[in-house]
């Protein structure tokens, strides 16, 4: 099974609206009870601006703020829970706040621990073999996938990313597999966030699920 | 008295943030600059030269109101640099049953997993301090065991966080409940 040789799993959640940066800091998010006190106290504070707010807090969510952009991202497991609770809080609170889209990132580093395993999964995945006669030896440096209309029905995309990982120490073989699943607004007419929130909540569990499916899957048609 | 502040211009790379240099008496703006107190901040003039300087030192700058500061953070959390992450985790969600003087039994559901459940029982030492207002019967925790890998190092962790979601205040509560007669009407009609 792939989940075997998961080293680095990083999860990101990204909101696509209008968003007033400055009001999303530690305090802010412990004086509504979102986080604790000393979260707030420790917070690693990078920037704060009217036009970017990026801190972390402690070592398990770092967020990234924009006028246009919200993300929040972990690579600690145990947090992923926590860090839903915290958009659905956040947004709860901001309910004004315009939300277009959001987008659940499923970043996963693995570590094939072989070259002979690496590169059977770069040859698996693309025909590197019609190749031959053009390239010297002729490796897959990335490729990427898009379902333009989603399984689902809802109005969105969803697409993954595979290329050798940047996050693994390059003696292990490491490869990352990047899932982005992108929903819109269904309703044009809705506003604030409690459209996109809604969708969130009820489609956080489906795409962790999802996104272990098809790498699982995709592992068997491969090796 | 003529203070400075800094005004982002744009991000370049992952560690940069370019600023303009302004002179203003703005209070308010001036107090950004907290903000950025672990930035090691340099200033290029017209030659091109980069020269170290305080930010609240800041008497290098008055003098060029259009210089470019070039800020590169001093303490990235980027994980590339920074590799804290963890591993081989079973994470479940547990929802108090009951209370006793020193601990708490929990109904504990994996969490990718609907199906079977566990009871288990939580000492009240176990749980962080800021925690401990959230026991209540019903409340619900997240439970983790898992190794956590921070630059290479690694070490078995356990660690028990309570759910925090917004309370409904009066209004909210009281449009929830509009909303469900009104369903209810109109199932019944």
């Amino acid at each position: 099974m792939i989940k075997d040789y998961l080293e680095v799993n990083t999860k990101s959640i990204v909101l696509l609206g209008d968003f007033n940066p400055k009001i999303i800091q530690p305090f802010w998010l412990s004086s509504k009870n979102i986080i604790r006190e000393n979260e707030a106290s420790n917070a690693k504070i990078d920037v704060i601006h009217n036009e970017l707010v990026r801190y972390q807090i402690e070592d398990w969510a770092s967020f990234n703020i924009t006028p246009q952009k919200f993300e929040i991202r972990s690579s600690k497991e145990p947090y992923f829970e926590p860090l839903k609770d915290l958009v659905i809080s956040i947004f709860s609170v901001l309910k004004e706040t315009p939300i277009e889209a959001v987008g659940i990132n499923h970043i996963y580093h693995y570590s094939l621990r072989s070259y002979e395993k690496y590169t059977k999964f770069g040859e698996k995945l693309a025909s590197l073999n019609l190749l031959n006669d053009i390239l010297n030896e002729p490796k897959l440096l990335g490729i990427e996938f898009i379902e333009k209309n989603r399984k689902d029905k809802l109005k969105g995309h969803y697409r993954f990313k595979i290329e050798p990982s940047d996050e693994i120490d390059p003696s292990q073989y490491g490869i990352s597999i990047n899932i982005n699943d992108h929903i819109s607004k269904q309703e044009s007419k809705s506003t604030g966030s409690f459209e996109i929130i809604k969708i969130f909540q009820e489609n956080w569990l489906n795409s962790n699920k999802r996104a272990e499916l098809i790498t699982e899957n995709l592992w068997k048609k491969l090796m | 008295m003529e203070k400075t502040y800094v005004e982002i211009l744009n991000t370049t790379l992952e560690n940069n943030l370019i600023f303009n240099a302004v002179n203003t008496n703005n209070k308010k703006i001036n107090n950004e600059l907290i903000n950025l107190i672990n930035y090691e901040v340099k200033v290029s003039n017209q030659n091109n030269n980069s020269n170290n300087i305080n930010i609240f030192s800041k008497t290098n700058f008055t003098k060029n109101v259009n210089s470019k500061l070039i800020i590169p953070r001093l303490d990235s959390f980027d994980l590339k640099n920074y590799k804290n992450y963890t591993k081989k985790t079973n994470n479940w969600i547990g929802h108090i049953n009951s209370i006793s003087e020193n601990s708490f039994t929990a109904k504990l559901h994996e969490i990718r997993d609907n199906g079977t459940y566990e009871i288990a029982e939580f000492d009240f030492e176990e749980i962080s301090n800021e925690d401990l207002s959230l026991i209540k019967v019903g409340a619900a925790f997240y439970w983790s065991i898992g190794h956590n890998v921070r630059n290479g190092q690694i070490t078995k962790e356990s660690i028990i966080r309570f759910q925090r979601l917004p309370q409904l205040n009066e209004n909210e509560f009281e449009d929830i409940m509009k909303s469900v007669d009104e369903l209810y009407d109109f199932l019944s009609n």
